[in-house]
């Protein structure tokens, strides 16, 4: 996990030392990128869909503004742009109104709710990434998505098509494959992270837009998603969500204890092979628009948060899913007020979750554990052992004979061990 | 030794092994309804093996594989193959092992009564990776009641545990098989076996030999087993497998004291 952590670091400096040397940068074979730091796009306050933007020339020095197109073609996206910020009073006095003043636009609501499916969808499928310490397959698994977009880029073909198909191939590849003794399935997995980043980078490099698509795949273009995007995610969400509740249990228990369940009947390569899909393709559909470095975030950060906060699995489910989408709200909403881009904007909000917010989570649970109505509740007689209030640590050992009987903090008494049903 | 029960798996001149060339070769063992049988055999021998062909999850180079009827398992795994850092309750473990089974009434009920069953009851909704080592095996084995087994099969269980909690789990072990249970005990304490199960599996160049523990527990048995001197003792009807050192042959004698070293 710690190794995944260091490799979202060095996604998230990435951008970041991109945008730096963006002022002064020489000009590239990119025209758009050019034009991205040439000029300024302003929309009147209030102006409706049929008014013309008008076009200044960016004094040198000046930060951007961000240009929106869509990732296949370098044509600029038509119906609508980033309004610029125009605010008539200092940034420093902030009201309800000057805050929520960027959710008014439709691309920011269009993007918070793409960001919010995906970025369920991803943290969802994120949990089991980590609790079965494959985090690594996550990784190579959106590189091989990010090398589709860029084989797509590269062949004029649709990016979401040409990733879904490489992704799913590999996830089979991966679920299915008999692991050979000589070499560990980790190096396999750093294999094929390691194939298809080159082949991603050298794609790009070859096509027409290279420079900007790999910043792109890098941060992801979630400002600029269309509303098709949207649905697709709908569809998505609908039935990676009913697959995974539907096989909840097993999926818990193939994780958890492979052997006891297949002991018990269930086909694990089926249920491994089921998460790889599912996994590879919330990646395939979300790594356009979300980028690398998001996807990876996704995945990685909401379970971490919510295995941090000590809950139980329905507990760090819910955790996770609130730290994305307050993260996605609260990364677009800073994306838009800092002129950041909004994927690293996310990761960072949601680092601040994981520093800021489970810390307080896991004082307010150990708080609530401690206090005096809970205690209370356990010394009283007759009633039912709760578990907060016993630290197994204040238990002996073990339990031989006497505390064989469970009777600390009025547990039980032994039960007679029953004969089987069977025998 | 009299065996009445029901077969419930008979392996027939087996071979087992995965890729490559067989691990174990011309494997015959039979097990029967109420059996108590200890597994035993040097590291490396085969065990995990033997286990893996019993639970039905290796198929067989070769051989016959009898199962009159299909058998409901319940299987311990070894405690330290699980990871920790599931967020799993001890009431989570044990509902595992219903979901498995697909049992879906009284669910409540039957996860109390089996934690009881094992001397957990009370610890429901303690988190299983916050638990000592011994009272993680007995959820495990509370996991397996769960699943309502007729056999019962106990993969090195008492590993890393402190004496008394040893004795404890196995006698948990003992009441179970009393009360009709086979049980199966996979392990490399002799001591184990020794005063426990009633017949044995031991494990050794590459095949099995099998048969009641009194024959089998022999110094002249395992000593071809485990390649060094060994004696079997009774203290206070208590069978103690005792490992000799292997004495020099030709070598110094050493002597340690407050002299210092007088070699």
């Amino acid at each position: 996990m710690r190794s995944g952590l260091g490799h979202l670091l060095g996604l998230l400096l990435l951008p970041a030392l991109a945008a730096a040397g963006e002022p002064g940068a020489a000009a590239s074979a990119d025209p758009l990128a050019d034009l991205e730091r040439q000029i300024e796009l302003r929309v009147p306050r209030g102006a409706g869909p049929s008014s013309a933007p008008t076009v200044r020339e960016r004094p040198r020095g000046e930060s951007a503004a961000r240009v929106e197109r869509t990732a296949s073609t370098p044509a600029l996206v038509e119906h609508e742009y980033p309004v610029p910020h125009t605010h008539p009073e200092p940034h420093l006095h902030l009201h309800w109104h000057s805050i929520l003043e960027p959710f008014e636009q439709l691309f920011i609501r269009r993007a918070v709710v793409s960001g919010i499916l995906a970025g369920g969808i991803c943290a969802w499928l994120g949990l089991f990434v980590v609790l079965r310490r494959m985090v690594f397959v996550g990784i190579a698994l959106a590189q091989v998505a990010a090398a589709g977009v860029a084989l797509a880029v590269f062949t004029a073909l649709d990016p979401i098509s040409v990733a879904l198909a490489t992704t799913l191939t590999v996830s089979c590849w991966i679920g299915l494959s008999t692991p050979r003794r000589a070499t560990s399935p980790e190096a396999r997995v750093g294999l094929l992270y390691a194939a298809a980043g080159s082949l991603a980078i050298i794609l790009l490099a070859k096509s027409a837009t290279g420079e900007g698509e790999q910043l792109e795949m890098l941060q992801g273009s979630l400002l600029a998603v269309p509303p098709g995007r949207v649905m697709e995610l709908v569809v998505l969400a609908l039935f990676v969500g009913l697959l995974h509740v539907a096989g909840f249990s097993r999926l818990v228990a193939v994780s958890f204890d492979p052997l006891t369940a297949q002991v018990a009947g269930v086909r694990i390569w089926l249920w491994n092979l089921i998460l790889l899909l599912t996994l590879g393709t919330g990646i395939s559909i979300s790594i356009q628009m979300c980028g690398l470095l998001l996807v990876f975030g996704y995945m990685l950060l909401p379970a971490m948060a919510g295995l941090a906060t000590g809950l139980r699995l329905p507990g760090v489910l819910t955790v996770a899913l609130g730290c994305q989408a307050l993260s996605t709200i609260a990364g677009i909403w800073l994306a838009y007020e800092a002129d950041w881009p909004p994927g690293p904007a996310i990761v960072l909000t949601m680092l601040a979750f994981l520093a800021v917010v489970v810390p307080v989570i896991r004082a307010t649970l150990a708080r609530s554990r401690r206090s005096p109505t809970t205690q209370a509740q356990t010394r009283s007689p007759g009633r039912h052992v709760e578990s907060e209030r016993v630290s197994p640590r204040d238990l002996p050992p073990d339990r031989s004979r006497a505390s064989e009987t469970s009777t600390v903090d009025g547990g039980s008494a032994p039960t007679a061990i029953k004969p089987p049903s069977s025998a | 030794m009299e065996r009445t029960g029901d077969l419930l798996i008979r392996l027939e001149k087996v071979d087992l092994g995965y890729d490559g060339p067989p691990i174990l070769t011309g494997v015959d063992l039979e097990i029967h309804r109420g059996d108590y049988l200890g597994v035993v055999g040097p590291n490396g021998a085969g065990k995990s093996t033997l286990l893996l062909a019993l639970l039905d999850v290796l198929t067989p180079l070769s051989g016959t594989v009898e199962r009159p009827a299909r058998v409901r398992f319940g299987y311990v795994p070894q405690r330290g193959l699980l990871d920790d850092v599931f967020p799993l309750s001890v009431a989570d473990v044990v509902r595992m092992g219903l979901d498995l089974t697909g049992q879906t009434d009284a669910r409540g009920d039957r996860i109390e009564s089996v934690l009881a069953e094992v001397g957990l009851a009370g610890l429901t909704h303690h988190r299983f990776s916050e638990l000592s080592g011994g009272q993680r095996q007995r959820v495990l084995l509370a996991r397996a009641l769960a699943m309502e087994p007729e056999l019962l099969i106990l993969d090195e269980p008492t590993n890393g545990l402190d004496l008394r909690s040893e004795a404890s789990l196995m006698g948990v072990f003992d009441a179970l098989h009393g009360s009709g249970l086979t049980v199966i005990l996979v392990t490399h304490l002799l001591g184990l076996v020794a005063n426990h199960a009633r017949t044995l599996a031991l494990v050794e160049g590459g095949t099995v030999v099998s048969g009641p523990i009194e024959r089998l527990l022999t110094a002249d048995h395992l000593e071809t087993v485990y390649r060094c001197p060994v004696r079997v003792v009774d203290v206070d009807g208590q069978r103690v497998v005792l490992p000799l050192e292997p004495r020099p042959r030709g070598g110094s004698r050493r002597e340690y004291g407050q002299g210092g070293d007088r070699s």
